[in-house]
C-alpha cells in the first residue's frame, strides 16, 4: 500500500488529502474537473477540516502519477484564483471602459476617480517614454477627417 | 439489474446537481436519492455507470459555480 505525501493508494483507488487552509475549495473542483476524462472522482471529507479526493483510473495507468499531476493542477488553480481576485477590480474597470464607448448609460455608473487613480498608478513613467503620438510628432494636418 | 449505492457528500455536492444527473441517467438506469446525506441508489449492470454518475454530478456542480 504505497503512501507518499498526501497520496494514499488502496484497492486500485487513490485518495488525495487536501488541506483547505492551503487550497481553496474552488481550486479542488477545478482540478478535479480537469481529470474527469481520465479518472472517476468523488469528493469527500470536510471542506473546512480536510478534503479527500478519491480517484479511480478509467484505463490502465499509474495512480501515483495521476496523484502527482493532480497536486500540480491544484497548485495551478490556486494561483489562478489568487491572481483572479487580485486583478478583479482592474478587469472590471477595463470591461466597463470597453462598454462605455457604446453605451452612454454605463458611464453614469463608473467611478471615474478610481479610474484616474489607476491611471496615475500604472502610468508612472520614469523613462519618459509614454508620450502621446501627437505630442511627439505633431498632428498630421493631411489626415482626412 | 443490480442495485448499487453511492454516497455523495452533501458538503460537496448540490441536491440540484444530483437531481439533474438522475434526470439525465433515467434512460440508462433508474436512480433515486435515498436520504439527505445524498445516498443514491442506482440500478445498473455495470459498476462503471455509478462511477460515471459521480463524475456527471461533479461536472454539473462545478459548472454551476461562477468564479
Amino acid at each position: 500500500m504505497p503512501d507518499s505525501g498526501n497520496l494514499r493508494i488502496e484497492n486500485n483507488q487513490l485518495t488525495i488529502s487536501v488541506n483547505p487552509k492551503l487550497y481553496p475549495l474552488e481550486a479542488v473542483y477545478s482540478a478535479a474537473y480537469v481529470f474527469m476524462d481520465r479518472a472517476y472522482i468523488v469528493l469527500d471529507g470536510d471542506p473546512d477540516k480536510g478534503i479527500l479526493v478519491k480517484m479511480k483510473l478509467k484505463k490502465e495507468g499509474s495512480l501515483e502519477t495521476l496523484g502527482n499531476e493532480f497536486n500540480n493542477e491544484l497548485l495551478n488553480y490556486s494561483d489562478y484564483l489568487t491572481r483572479a481576485k487580485e486583478t478583479k477590480i482592474i478587469r472590471e474597470l477595463l470591461l466597463q471602459r470597453a462598454i462605455i464607448t457604446n453605451d452612454s448609460s454605463v458611464a453614469e455608473s463608473i467611478d471615474f476617480d478610481e479610474l484616474e487613480n489607476l491611471e496615475e498608478e500604472f502610468l508612472d513613467d520614469p523613462e519618459g517614454i509614454a508620450i502621446p503620438w501627437e505630442e511627439k510628432y505633431g498632428k498630421d494636418e493631411n489626415k482626412p477627417e | 439489474m443490480a442495485k448499487m449505492k453511492i454516497n455523495l457528500n452533501n458538503k460537496f455536492y448540490k441536491k440540484e446537481a444530483i437531481e439533474k444527473a438522475i434526470a439525465a441517467f433515467k434512460e440508462v438506469c433508474p436512480c433515486r436519492i435515498i436520504n439527505c446525506s445524498f445516498e443514491v441508489e442506482i440500478n445498473a449492470e455495470d459498476d462503471a455507470v455509478a462511477d460515471e454518475f459521480c463524475n456527471f454530478v461533479l461536472g454539473i456542480t462545478k459548472d454551476s459555480m461562477l468564479f
